[in-house]
């Protein structure tokens, strides 16, 4: 009698050490990202992961205000012993539209990059000799701390230092902290 | 024979844990960066800049002119200055902490007493436009051979990329003294960009 | 009879026991209570030309004097003067430092008055420059404080030095912490200027 009660015991155990085990598969990944999520989510929010591609000349609405890229152009005059051998000073052109003017904060960590087909970034960089930009054209983060109000249409410039040989398959992106980890791409 | 069995491997157990509790890497090392370990004169590669190290020289004093004023920078041991050719991989970086690292371990980092000169850190470094910098330090004669050059992108804290390159490649007497010159303009132009 | 002795073994070990904790307690308080009445260690005076090992740095104090003059970059004003002392410094530690800024306090009157001083490398007159390990310098620091205020005869320093921790609660790195006086300078102060 006892050996059949013990031997449906040893058989119910054997079962549940299977399924506790087949359990772990499953707990131990959830384990790892329930104390990792929030690092990962930060990871996220930091980064430019995911493309939004933006056709040639169409507007695209990225943290509160409406972007259109106007394009590309090179900086001529400039002194050529004031520039680094091999570079090419080029300047990126955007048409805002202030939608949500809580610019200061939507506008947080603005980034333009331009990127050559290769996937090289190149960031603003101050150019020597390059001449004042007309009145009311400022950077993106200028841009933020001047008070813009809804419904203003306001000129971007960026300033950039690139190679000559990659000058004209550049690409420009555009990313902000509050819409972060997607970013514009958009095409010349 | 089973409780003795039993007993060592408590006792195996005890000394594997202690020792994993004595080893166990310090938040220091565990965020360090991986350096990259190379020699004078190579294209040393990490993941944000590769660097080549041009020419290490030796001089007793520095002596430039600025605004006009004439300025000598006396020391009690060596003036290094290390020249070198930075550029970014993918990315806009920079440059900013470069340490000389004696033989005894001792860290020297750039000198602030010379002020602005061209070529001095920090450098901005943009993919495919190298730049030629210059790095200068004050360290002891001793301190020379069998030192190694630090190069990172920021000082603290020094999470990515690290390049170490080790000094080889040295003007030397006979006797394993480095060779110094007199005097070294800090202002002078560096040749080539 | 026998079982009577038993019962007076177990109750004396019983009351031993018992007794063991609350002895070793008062034993425990009864010396730190002693350690604490006992008189503290006498802080080492040094005066001019005594070395004294002051943590981080190895100091020698060389002069002290007034002026109204200017000295370096600093000019005092009207109904100031300034309270110059001139040290040498040797960095102890592995790595270029320039935290030597809050080494040096004034004592007395002018503790409550003086504001932090400014320090200057003999050499070339550069302001707070990074000491490199192992080479001594030597360095001027200036208080601006008010003339009337200026002791006459001697003056004191007060020193401050940080401790050496091998690994710190945070990162588990080398570092220097816990800041303490480690002694006075007292110097014969002469005017000039």
């Amino acid at each position: 009698m006892s050996d059949v009660i013990e031997e449906k015991q040893t058989a119910l155990e054997r079962r549940w050490r299977k399924r506790s085990l087949w359990a772990l598969l499953f707990l131990v990944p959830i384990s790892l990202l329930s104390i990792s999520y929030r690092d990962i989510d930060e990871l996220i929010r930091y980064r430019d992961m995911l493309p939004v591609d933006v056709a040639a000349g169409e507007t695209k609405r990225y943290g509160g205000s409406d972007w259109q890229f106007q394009g590309l152009r090179r900086v001529e005059g400039i002194r050529p012993g004031r520039l680094p051998a091999g570079s090419v000073p080029i300047i990126a052109r955007f048409v805002v539209e202030i939608g949500d003017p809580d610019l200061q904060n939507l506008w947080l960590m603005c980034a333009i990059k331009l990127t050559d087909r290769a996937g090289r970034t190149w960031y603003p960089s101050s150019v020597p000799g390059i001449p004042s930009p007309q009145p009311g054209i400022e950077t993106c983060s200028s841009t933020a701390f001047s008070g813009a109000q809804k419904g203003e249409r306001r000129v971007i410039e960026e300033n950039y230092l690139v190679p000559a040989d990659v000058a004209d398959e550049l690409v420009p992106t555009l990313g902000m902290h509050s819409e972060r980890p997607f970013y514009l791409r958009f095409t010349t | 024979m089973r409780r003795l069995a039993n007993i060592l491997a408590l006792i195996l157990a005890v000394a594997v844990l202690y020792g994993m509790q004595q080893t166990k890497p310090r938040f220091g090392e565990l965020t360090a960066p991986i350096p990259v370990y190379g020699k004078m004169h190579d294209r040393v590669h990490t993941r944000e800049f590769d660097v080549t190290l041009d020419q290490v020289v030796f001089a007793r004093q520095l002596d430039f002119t600025r605004y006009g004023e004439k300025k000598t920078l006396t020391t009690s041991g060596l003036w290094v200055i290390v020249t070198a050719q930075l550029a970014a991989t993918t990315s806009s970086t920079s440059v900013a902490a470069a340490t000389w690292l004696g033989p005894t371990g001792l860290k020297f980092t750039t000198s602030g007493r010379i002020g602005w000169a061209p070529g001095m850190p920090p450098h901005l470094l943009a993919p495919g436009l190298p730049k030629k910098v210059r790095f200068i330090f004050e360290t002891m004669p001793d301190q020379v051979n069998g030192a190694t050059l630090v190069l990172s992108g920021k000082v603290e804290p020094a999470l990515d990329s690290e390049a170490r390159i080790s000094i080889d490649d040295l003007k030397t007497f006979n006797d394993g003294q480095p060779l110094v010159i007199d005097s070294y303009d800090p202002l002078r132009p560096l040749t080539g960009t | 009879m026998r079982s009577r002795f038993l019962n007076l073994r177990t109750k004396a070990i019983a009351w031993l026991t018992a007794g063991i904790g609350s002895f070793a307690a008062l034993a425990t308080a009864f010396a730190l209570g002693a350690f604490e009445a006992a008189d503290k260690p006498e802080l080492p005076q040094i005066t001019a030309g005594e070395s004294l090992d002051a943590g981080k740095w190895l100091i020698r104090p060389l002069k002290a004097w007034v002026t109204d003059q200017k000295i370096f970059s600093v000019t005092p004003k009207e109904g100031q003067k300034a309270v110059v002392f001139a040290v040498e410094l040797m960095n102890r530690t592995i790595q270029s430092d320039s935290g030597y800024a809050n080494t040096f306090h004034l004592l007395g009157k002018l503790q409550a008055i003086a504001e932090q001083p400014l320090a200057y490398l003999d050499r070339d007159g550069s302001s707070l420059p990074d000491l490199q390990p192992g080479m001594p310098e030597k360095i001027t620091y200036v208080w601006v404080v008010p003339a009337d205020a200026v002791p006459t005869g001697t003056i004191e320093l007060g020193i401050e030095a940080w401790k050496f921790k091998l690994r710190n609660n945070l990162t588990g790195t080398p570092g220097w912490w816990s800041k303490a006086p480690a002694g006075t300078v007292s110097l014969p102060l002469s005017e000039e200027g």
